[in-house]
């Protein structure tokens, strides 16, 4: 099931609860408001019969006409509101009970119009007692038994209305609580349910792209499932598949490169030594028969062999420094200096130089690259201060939290910074080869070993002042191909 | 007795002239025989003439690596497993110093690899070693005599 819908189906059995929660609230509240109304009614009729009852003793005992017309006016309002009740109590017991009252109310009005009627006669006929006093005390004690039941019957009334209010509310109540508890139910079914869901697909996609980061191009997450999450694995499965075969293609032409390199190794090499050993051959066998010019000619094409032949091994180990395998191991790059500084002095012990090497200088990277970066900035600063008669060549550092920075710096030739950018690319040089020489292909293997170990290389420098070249190293991070 | 040959698997024609013309300088006097290719080489040294007076077994094989039809490592290769020519001297002299060329010579049995150098100067001084090494100093396997 979708996500969607499964956030839908909650969100619908949500606003489907409310709806049905107000529709069961407005219905309670009318059912209520119909229940306190006939419990109402109910104490109203009880209250009239009581009052009508103490007005009816007090005509009885006092035979005021005020008091009868009081009754007369209360009799018609009980009977009003015994109309009313009848229109508003549904159930048959409570129908029975009005119609009762009804049929009470009637005889004890006639009962009482009878003894007013006896009463006014007697009055008349200044008579008292006798035959029509028996009548009144049967009739009064007739129409208090009538009156009692109509209060009871009132009572009984109000009872019952009271009693349907109390389960109206009690129903509404649990009404509430019932639907509440079934979209409570669906609600975290549903939610228990898409998070499983999540975190299934969130685990095998994080598994997934951890496995394909460390290399294994082969991973597949292969999810099954008709949910969101399930076509993002699918997309996921659709990328490393792409990934891989970019990344086989990328294997390819690296092999074709190292093919590639495998020729100019061998076979541009070959010609040139044609040209080198053919030059001299004509030299040492015909070198009699040709002036000085042209035999220079002949040295010179040969010269220009052995330099070509150099340019291509240089080339070659730039290639080599881009394609070798790294490892990621601290590396003390103050003892490799030491140690390329000795080699340096070994070479040519006559020179003055003073150099300056900072101990403990750890870098982390590949020991033969850092050790060939290392070696090549120092040997440009050897070469390029060997015009002066003293020299100085420090090598420094400082740590960041971000890498570790390195320099190497010199007083010697230096260069024009308008020139700078060029410094770093293969064959490109700033200085004549008569006044320094080299191929220039030194700056540019620094250049590739610190790109490949995620750094920078810069360099500043001022002509006849000295060059500072800078390189960063990161201290974690991926190396870069 | 005449020096014993030295046999030059080298399929470019104008390395083959420069080293003879090498050794000639060099005052080697054993004979250069040329083959042109892997499986002349392994024709002259394991096929059904080889020892006989045509086919005299070297004293020692300079041997390049990228040859037509049977290439030099493949050379090495069968040569090593053959007992006739088990502990035959075989030194590689290839223009490539890839790492990869390197290890697959010794590991194949090669008794030394040498880069040909560009200059034909220090191509002679490299020529004139291996021929003072392997023909004059080192003294050779029985089998190989």
């Amino acid at each position: 099931m979708k996500l969607k819908t499964r956030f839908r189906i909650t969100a619908m059995a949500s606003l489907g609860a409310t709806l049905v929660l107000a529709l069961v609230l407005a219905w309670a509240f009318m059912a209520t408001r119909k229940a306190s109304e006939n419990d109402g009614l109910a104490e109203s009729l009880l209250q009239v019969a009581f009052e009508r009852g103490l007005l009816r003793d007090e005509y009885l005992l006092l035979h005021e006409p005020r008091a009868r017309a009081q009754w007369v006016a209360k009799t018609a309002q009980l009977e009003a509101l015994l109309g009313h009740a009848a229109a508003e109590f549904e159930t048959p017991t409570e129908r029975r009970v009005v119609a009762e009252m009804a049929a009470l109310l009637e005889r004890s009005t006639a009962i009482f119009e009878e003894l007013y009627r006896v009463g006014e006669n007697a009055r008349m006929d200044a008579e008292a007692p006798g035959p029509g006093g028996r009548f009144r005390e049967r009739a009064t004690s007739r129409l208090l038994l009538i009156s009692h039941d109509l209060n009871g019957r009132a009572r009984q009334l109000a009872a019952s209305a009271s009693a349907r209010f109390e389960s109206t509310l009690g129903r509404t109540a649990w009404t509430v609580v019932v639907l509440l508890g079934v979209v409570l139910a669906v609600s975290f079914t549903n939610a228990r349910m898409a998070a499983s869901v999540v975190e299934r697909r969130v685990s095998l996609l994080r598994d997934g792209a951890e496995q394909v980061s460390a290399g294994n191009l082969d991973h597949r997450i292969s999810v099954q499932g008709d949910d969101e999450l399930a076509e993002l694995g699918v997309a996921f499965d659709r990328m490393t598949a792409r990934l891989q075969a970019s990344y086989a293609a990328l294997e390819v032409s690296n092999r074709e490169l190292e093919a590639f390199c495998y020729a100019v190794s061998h076979d541009l090499r070959a010609p040139l030594r044609s040209i080198s050993g053919f030059s001299q051959a004509v030299l040492e066998d015909y070198g009699g028969t040709l002036d000085a010019t042209g035999r220079k000619y002949l040295e010179m094409a040969s010269d220009g062999a052995r330099e070509m032949g150099q340019l291509i091994d240089d080339l070659l180990g730039l290639s080599r420094v881009a394609r070798a395998e790294m490892a990621r191991l601290p590396v003390d790059l103050s003892a490799l200096a030491r140690s390329v500084t000795e080699d340096l002095r070994r070479f040519e012990p006559e020179r003055r130089v003073e150099v300056a090497i900072a101990p403990d200088l750890v870098a982390q990277g590949d020991q033969t690259l850092l050790r060939l970066a290392v070696e090549n900035l120092l040997r440009n600063a050897w070469k390029f201060t060997s015009r002066h008669a003293t020299a100085q060549i420090t090598f420094g550092g400082a740590a960041s939290p971000a890498g570790d920075t390195f320099f190497v710096a010199d007083d010697g030739a230096g260069f024009d910074m308008t020139y700078a950018d060029k410094l770093f690319h293969p064959f490109q040089r700033l200085h004549r080869t008569s006044e320094f020489p080299g191929t220039g292909i030194g700056l540019a293997t620094v250049n590739r070993i610190i790109l490949r170990h995620g750094g920078r290389v810069s360099a500043r420098g001022e002509v006849e002042k000295g060059a500072t070249f800078t390189f960063t190293l990161p201290r974690t991070g991926e190396p870069h191909a | 007795m005449p020096s014993r040959v030295i046999l030059l698997v080298e399929d470019n024609e104008k390395d083959v002239v420069l080293t003879e013309r090498a050794f000639k300088q060099s005052k080697i006097a054993n004979e250069l025989r040329v083959v042109r290719d892997g499986a002349e080489a392994l024709e002259y040294l394991l096929g059904p003439g080889a020892g006989d007076a045509a086919h005299p077994v070297p004293a020692m094989v300079l041997l390049d690596l990228k040859l037509p039809k049977v290439d030099g490592l493949e050379v090495l290769r069968r040569l090593r497993k053959d007992d006739r020519t088990r502990l035959l001297p075989v030194v590689i002299l290839t223009s490539s110093n890839e790492e990869q060329d390197i290890i697959g010579g010794y590991d194949g049995g090669a008794n030394s690899y040498i880069r040909k150098p560009v200059d034909f100067a220090q191509f002679l001084a490299a020529v004139t070693s291996l021929g003072m090494y392997w023909l004059v100093l080192n003294e050779p396997p029985p089998r190989a005599r």
